[in-house]
């Protein structure tokens, strides 16, 4: 019987025009998407293997300096050496590398930077991560893998599982079928299944020759991404399964086939994304502009005060001996930090709005497999919005490090020598993967999945009569 | 006949339950989006006021100063919210709100909102715009995907035509009683949108609202076009439902995501980095007004006393530091210009890119028509960071002019009245009008029509296939 059924599936399937055009122009899709991803990678590589030969260009004229003033020369632009234009022209670049698993998933890769020039001049609150682009673009998205895999993967199982049952029904073999001893409810499970692994087997294809045009490394995010598309693919059959085992008509089955995508695929996940927005509201930016103005324009009125305040704070530093050449420089970073640290509370509720908005969003993402597949699928490709906010935070960071390294100097009013460009701050970008995110997400479209077949699977009789 | 058929159909529209479900739905998603909408509306113009007037309230609280400091010191311009942007709020998220006026640099518009949200922000926001675009086209299809197909499954198609109907009234009369329906819900939207605009007091031009009230009833007009064509010569009405939803998916979704990617890889922005590298490369040929050694400057400082006849630069007649720092600026300026028109080129490319694909889906028309007609479309998000370069540039020459004739060679200690921060009026930015906003759209426009013509050629094709 099940091999029977099997080859019979098979058999239909081969010789479904329908089937096979679709399941072509479906690899093509995954190919034009995999070619896009590649194409911004490719883009994006270039852009910053460019900005570090900049960055090079900066540091050598540097270096040039500190050798001929190592040499007993004094060039004229001996003034590189000085730690402010050391640290606020010269700077530095901190980067984050592209991944060549951000092909299969563009997510939030055009919308934020992925290089940021370092100047110990910047405020941490005012830095900019987003990249240079037209916004059209930014709203309508890109065709990437990730997206012909969350909209179109349930589409083209709809359309080859919605009328398994009930055209047979229609047709009048269900009945035929149910003279001979066999369970319909097994019949229908072995059609899916065989239907499944057909779909798994072209996924697969699709999937892979991707991968050979891209030339993505396999790893075990990769793995892990090819095991959420299954998993996403294995939810699909499920629903269709139930529907098919409660529903009635071909046609009635895929009306409510459809509407579940709409409302799955299109309404949950942008009611998620409202109601995160709407219950922790991130105030506008502008409420924190203002605030760094005023702090700014206050502490700018009482700038000896500052200073005087800032060396209580730090005495190590308060060995103002001879010339005073950076004496603004000290004004400078003394009201700098003071500013950031008054405004730190501040700072700290937008990143703790974003922080319960992503909190809101992990709760109710069961609601939709979609948000299910697609967040874990953009974090294993590394283009999260929580990892570009992890490299803002290191970034961040970073700028602290890169101004302390030069604030001694700056106190003892010296210019830098060579030993102090050999122990300069480099920044390197620590990529994290929540791993934990992806495991559950798997194991949720899976138990969903098993859930729904096995409610399917309880319901006692098929209908056979339409 | 015509209207006795609509009459019909719309009697079995009104009788049936799942339309008066989805009414309910839509004003129920209608009325919550637009009380969100308006909420964070008016959180955010209290937030951008509080933020422009203490901007102002700084810039000329900084009393007597040195024109330079002051410049800068400099200030912001602040892009006023459109009252439309509550219908539409385009691609307000994805650009910035503000732009910092300061002497020697354009800065980017910053503050991008979409940079504070999660990823799930990418799924979109329940927006009015969102029912507009998205939900009433699947009204559409849900309702006239099994127009003409229902009365061929029942045979009642034949009954009609025993009456002596010509086939063109019975189409006509289909989709005017499918159409009508959607003018209704539209209205109701509109009429929803028209109070809440009213609701914030903002002088609006009414004409703006008529326009995009009449842009989104030609979309369905061709939309419902489009699904009375296809239920004509689909064979039942599951295989009607199939294609519209295909088409909706292609063209909603598919078709832009595709323009996105494609104009990106064909006409791509620099990256932000590459950009400032390009700008600061090309500063440094010319006049740097802090750099009195540089070659540009020592030949400004020759020029200038060779066209003034004097043999020192103390002799001028103004103060030759200030000088430097307007023409400084100027070049600064000159340089800007050059590099935001190549950028613009860029855009202008990208549009005609996205106007060329327009042909492919009305979607795309429409989208851009309303973001234009909100005035939240990226055109004019140009024209506000245009208008604030012009006020900056400006800002500058007032500033230089009133130190360079004011002051002497090397008088750095030099002091402007208070009143001088006045004369500096305050940023204004006045969008596009009508009649600037439908000239800039044509093309849109003339894409617009040729669907609505078209769509009239496949009400023809599909009375013949009756």
């Amino acid at each position: 019987m099940l091999v029977q059924n099997i080859r019979h599936e098979v058999r239909l399937l081969t010789r479904s025009y329908w089937f096979l055009a679709l399941s072509l122009i479906f690899i093509l899709l995954c190919l034009y998407a995999g070619y896009n991803g590649m194409n911004l990678y490719e883009f994006r590589s270039a852009e910053l293997e460019k900005a570090h030969a900049d960055q090079q260009v900066l540091l050598d004229r540097v270096y040039g300096v500190a050798e001929a003033i190592e040499n007993g020369e004094n060039p004229d632009n001996s003034y590189r050496m000085s730690p402010m234009n050391m640290s606020i022209a010269t700077g530095t670049l901190a980067s984050m590398p592209t991944d060549p698993l951000s092909t299969l998933a563009i997510g939030q890769s055009d919308l934020y930077t992925h290089q940021i020039k370092i100047s110990s001049r910047e405020d941490l609150a005012t830095l900019t991560f987003t990249e240079m682009s037209n916004p059209v673009q930014l709203l309508f998205g890109n065709f990437d893998l990730v997206f012909v895999l969350t909209y179109l993967i349930p589409l083209i199982i709809i359309a080859f599982t919605y009328n398994l049952q009930s055209q047979e029904l229609e047709s009048g073999r269900l009945k035929l079928l149910a003279s001979n001893p066999i369970d319909p409810r097994m019949w229908l499970l072995q059609r899916y299944i065989t239907r499944f692994l057909s779909l798994c087997l072209i996924l697969a294809l699709a999937v892979l020759f991707t991968l050979l045009l891209l030339k993505v490394p396999f790893n075990l995010r990769l793995a892990g991404m090819i095991l959420l598309a299954f998993g996403y693919a294995f939810f699909w059959f499920a629903v269709s399964f139930v529907v098919n085992v409660f529903g009635t008509s071909s046609s009635r089955n895929a009306v409510i086939l459809l509407s579940l995508w709409i409302v799955l695929v299109l309404i949950i996940p942008a009611a998620v994304n409202q109601t995160s927005g709407t219950l922790y509201p991130t105030p506008s930016r502008v409420v924190l502009l203002n605030e760094i103005r005023q702090t700014k324009s206050d502490l700018s009125k009482e700038q000896d005060k500052v200073l005087a305040e800032y060396l209580r704070n730090h005495p190590e530093l308060a060995r103002n001996e001879g010339e005073n050449r950076f004496g603004y420089w000290q004004g400078f970073f003394a009201s700098q930090e003071m500013m950031e640290q008054s405004l730190s509370p501040l700072v700290e509720q937008f990143d703790e709005q974003v922080r319960e908005q992503q909190n809101w969003v992990n709760t109710w993402r069961f609601l939709s497999p979609a948000i299910l597949f697609q967040t874990s699928f953009i974090e294993l490709a590394g283009t999260s919005s929580r990892q570009y906010n992890d490299f803002k935070q290191q970034v961040k960071d970073f700028t602290i490090d890169w101004r302390g390294y030069f604030m001694p100097m700056v106190f003892e009013n010296r210019m830098l020598v060579s030993d102090d460009l050999e122990t300069l701050p480099r920044f390197e970008y620590a990529a994290t993967f929540n791993q934990k995110l992806t495991i559950v997400n798997i194991l949720a479209l899976i138990v969903l999945s098993i859930g729904l077949l096995f409610s399917g699977f309880r319901k006692q009789n098929i209908h056979f009569q339409s | 006949m015509i209207f006795h058929i609509a009459k019909k159909e719309i009697k079995e529209i009104g009788r049936s339950s799942a339309f008066l479900w989805i009414v309910a739905i839509v004003i129920l998603l209608c009325f919550t989006s637009f009380s969100i909408t308006y909420n964070n509306y008016l959180a955010k113009e209290e937030q951008h006021e509080l933020a422009r007037e203490g901007e102002r309230e700084r810039w000329l609280g900084q009393g007597s100063k040195n024109p330079h400091s002051a410049a800068h010191y400099g200030t912001y311009a602040f892009k006023p919210t459109p009252a439309l942007s509550l219908i539409d709020p385009g691609v307000e998220k994805y650009t910035g709100v503000s732009v910092y006026l300061e002497s020697h640099n354009r800065n980017e518009a910053e503050q991008v909102a979409a940079a504070d949200q999660t990823g799930l922000s990418r799924f979109g926001d329940v927006t009015p715009d969102f029912i507009l675009l998205f939900i009433i086209p699947l009204i559409i299809i849900v309702l006239s995907h099994q127009a003409i197909t229902r009365e061929r499954q029942d045979d009642t198609l034949r009954l009609i035509k025993m009456q002596g109907v010509h086939n063109v009234q019975v189409i006509a009369g289909k989709w005017l009683g499918n159409y009508l329906p959607v003018v209704a819900l539209t209205t109701i939207i509109f009429l929803v949108g028209t109070f809440v605009i009213a609701m914030t007091n903002q002088s609006v031009d009414w004409k703006f609202i008529v326009a995009m009230n009449v842009v989104y009833l030609v979309y369905y007009a061709i939309l419902t076009s489009i699904s009375i064509f296809v239920s004509a010569v689909s064979k039942n009405s599951g295989i009607s439902l199939v294609t519209l939803l295909a088409i909706w998916i292609l063209s909603c979704l598919a078709i832009p995501k595709i323009a996105s990617s494609y104009t990106n890889t064909v006409y791509p922005y620099p990256s932000r980095q590459e950009f400032q590298t390009a700008v600061a490369e090309d500063k440094r040929q010319g006049v740097d007004g802090h750099d009195p050694w540089s070659e540009a400057s020592k030949k400004l400082a020759e020029e200038t006393m060779q066209t003034y006849q004097v043999s020192s630069l103390e002799e001028l007649p103004f103060n030759f530091d200030a000088y430097r720092m307007q023409k400084g600026e100027e070049h600064e300026a000159r340089v800007y210009f050059k590099h935001y028109e190549n950028l613009k080129s860029v855009y202008k490319q990208q549009t005609a890119v996205y106007q060329k694909l327009a042909v492919l889906s009305p979607f795309l028309p429409t989208r851009f028509l309303s973001m234009s007609l909100a005035q939240t479309d990226y055109s004019t998000h140009w024209n506000f960071t245009d208008a604030a370069e012009k006020h900056r540039i400006e800002m500058q020459r007032i500033l230089n002019t009133n130190f360079a004739e004011n002051s002497k060679l090397g008088d750095w200690g030099y002091k402007a009245d208070a009143s001088l921060l006045a004369e500096i009026p305050e940023f204004e930015f006045a969008s596009a009008s009508f009649g600037e906003t439908v000239q800039s759209n044509r093309s849109s426009l003339l894409i617009l029509l040729m669907w609505s013509v078209a769509s009239v050629g496949l009400l023809f094709i599909a009375s013949k296939r009756l």
